[in-house]
């Protein structure tokens, strides 16, 4: 990479006070616009929008293999894309405006930053512009609390007055024009902090479309600064941190459905101080965060620490053991919700979940887990763990449904008692999401299929029974025609008359 | 619904039903009562000499239905690699199990 020119470290201050005033109010139009999307667009857009996204995301995470710069143009146009059934489903256009407008300019700034990251650092004093200033106001501002939305509104701010400031630092060179000085050593930390809020600007209308994009510029910017001698283990995890707060104060609408999942398991168990119950809520506190969105940015820190740990820990058991705990204190970090009360989410409680996933043949997460370091990392944690696989996707799915029927019906029961809310069915796809619940539900309907089969009018279905009054029961909650029905002796036999129920059951009858 | 309070080896023909699909070769056995081991069935074992079906618990229990398979069904349960297992009466689903299925 070329050596920054020295004309480019010398911008004019006022250049970056825009740049970081325009991040600001970014992130205002942004919040803002992403209040509409799921608030004002009740149901439908919102959920393709966040398919189109979770497909999108999913993408990026697995299959992307260039450039940062490349990355942010790609997600910019999946972005808007993603916003189209917006437009197509004429409703309220003027959230397709601002969303085109900050997807647009987000993605140039964040190109921007990338490229400055990736050029060698010639535009690494702009991310000095906020230093140290930025650090500790955002810390300040993490401290004091209150609704995300006000936090903005400070952020917003103080961008706008400290930029001047920080445009002090920015005049130093900084660790990424390979010139290591205090300067740099603070603009390092400034680009870990403050290039997930240009970052988010995206962030929240692409429902995370750019969290790659904000992975390469941190590993980017804090590789450096390890291999410089200036940040050392100690330093990684609140670098790290930075970056997971940045990216959860712009999703306070899932902390939220978060909460209501648990609560609803625990209002509707009948005992809600029991430790069933209890654990029944661990269970979907923890399993929540197993959604494709939750457990990206779960994966997206260890993907950095990943990426960096083997510069600070050389021992390979060592460095993978310090992977899995830092996983598994992110699991329990952001199980925390307000329904849990005292009954917070333990490690243990961590290891009893992941344990239950990795015997799943199926499951994505244990996908994830196996074959690799944190599979390393999690036997040098609990040597006692199993991962060897369940023998049959039947018998789990026979497991699952005995084990959490009950999880399954009463979160169903309190979506829709939540029918007065014009967020229910936004609540609804989210608690349909949650692999805990949802796999449960995709259960019932792969069930009740099953037994459509049986009944189907294009089947070559045969019975063998003495009581076809039983079939013929079944047959009137599924509809479709009786089988050929034989004898236990194998005599043939009239079926019993067609009867139809006057409505398909959802579920079956339990 | 407490499985062990219903659960019964005494089984008629009336309480067991055999289905399954010639096409798709999909197999399923409807039974009006619980068996004992209702709640921790894991398998199915289909025995060609005896055309009898029997269910093995997770510890290893089993318990056998006494009925057995009668042609045009002897061939698809025999070849069947799972079974759809309904505890089922008057239109009413009690418990359902997708169990591995297996023939000796």
């Amino acid at each position: 990479m070329a050596d920054p020119a020295p004309a480019q470290q010398q911008e004019e201050p006022q250049g970056y006070s825009s740049l970081w005033e325009s991040v600001g109010n970014k992130a205002l139009l942004v919040r803002e616009a992403g209040v509409n999307v799921v608030a004002g667009i009740p149901a439908i857009p919102g959920y393709l929008l966040d398919l189109a996204n979770m497909a999108d995301r999913a993408m990026g995470f697995n299959h992307y293999e260039g450039s940062a710069g490349d990355w942010i143009q790609t997600k910019a146009k999946a972005g808007l894309d993603a916003a189209d059934p917006l437009k197509w489903m004429g409703v309220r256009p003027e959230v397709k405006t601002t969303a085109d407008a900050v997807i647009l300019e987000g993605g140039e700034l964040i190109g921007d930053i990338a490229v400055t990251v990736y050029s060698g650092g010639a535009a690494a004093p702009k991310l000095a512009g906020t230093a140290g200033k930025f650090t500790s106001m955002f810390g300040a501002a993490a401290v004091e609390g209150g609704s995300s939305m006000s936090l903005w509104s400070r952020l917003a701010k103080t961008f706008a007055k400290h930029a001047d400031e920080g445009a002090e630092a920015a005049a130093r060179p900084g660790i990424l024009s390979r010139n290591p000085t205090i300067g740099g050593m603070i603009a390092t930390h400034a680009t870990i902090a403050a290039v997930p809020l240009g970052v988010a600007a995206a962030e929240v209308t692409t429902h995370g479309a750019v969290s790659q994009a904000t992975i390469d510029t941190m590993v980017a910017g804090t590789k450096a600064a390890i291999n410089s001698g200036l940040l050392g283990k100690d330093d990684l995890e609140p670098a790290i941190d930075n970056i997971g707060f940045a990216l959860e104060v712009l999703n306070p609408l899932d902390i939220s459905a978060h909460n209501a999942a648990v609560e609803a398991v625990i209002n509707f168990s009948g005992e809600p101080d029991s430790p069933e119950t209890i654990a029944r809520a661990k269970g979907a506190a923890v399993g929540y965060l197993l959604m494709p969105t939750q457990a990206a940015a779960i994966f997206a820190k260890y993907g950095i620490r990943s990426q960096l740990v083997d510069d600070t820990i050389p021992d390979r058991n060592e460095a993978d053991k310090f992977l899995a705990e830092g996983l598994i204190d992110d699991i329990v970090e952001k199980s925390h919700t307000n329904a849990l009360g005292d009954n917070q989410v333990t490690r243990d409680d961590v290891k009893h979940r992941i344990q239950q996933e990795l015997v799943k043949p199926d499951s994505t997460f244990a996908s994830m887990i196996k074959g690799g370091r944190l599979e390393n990392g999690l036997r040098q944690m609990w040597p006692d763990m199993q991962f060897a696989p369940a023998p049959a996707t039947e018998s789990n799915l026979t497991n699952a449904f005995h084990n959490a029927r009950d999880d399954a019906a009463n979160a169903l029961n309190a979506a829709q008692d939540a029918a007065a809310d014009q967020s229910q069915d936004w609540l609804m796809n989210r608690i349909m999401g949650i692999p805990v619940v949802g796999s449960i539900i995709s259960f019932f309907m792969k069930c009740f299929e099953g037994l459509m089969e049986m009944f189907s009018p294009q089947g070559n279905v045969t019975a063998q029974t003495d009581n076809p009054q039983r079939l013929q029961a079944l047959q009137g909650q599924t509809g479709g025609t009786m089988p050929e029905v034989l004898t236990h002796d194998g005599a043939s036999q009239e079926a019993p008359a067609v009867r139809r129920a006057p409505g398909l059951s959802p579920l079956p009858a339990m | 619904m407490d499985f062990n309070d219903l659960a019964t080896t005494d089984l008629t023909r009336k309480d067991v039903d055999f289905v399954c699909d010639h096409d798709t070769g999909k197999v399923w056995v409807l039974h009006g009562k619980p068996f004992p081991i209702q709640k921790k069935m894991a398998s199915a074992s289909y025995d060609r000499q005896t055309n009898l079906i029997s269910f093995i618990a997770s510890d290893g229990e089993r318990f056998t239905v006494s009925t057995p398979v009668k042609p045009p069904l002897v061939t698809p349960f025999a070849q069947a690699k799972n079974v759809t297992v309904v505890w089922t009466d008057k239109g009413e689903i009690f418990d359902m199990h997708l169990l591995p299925l297996t023939a000796q």
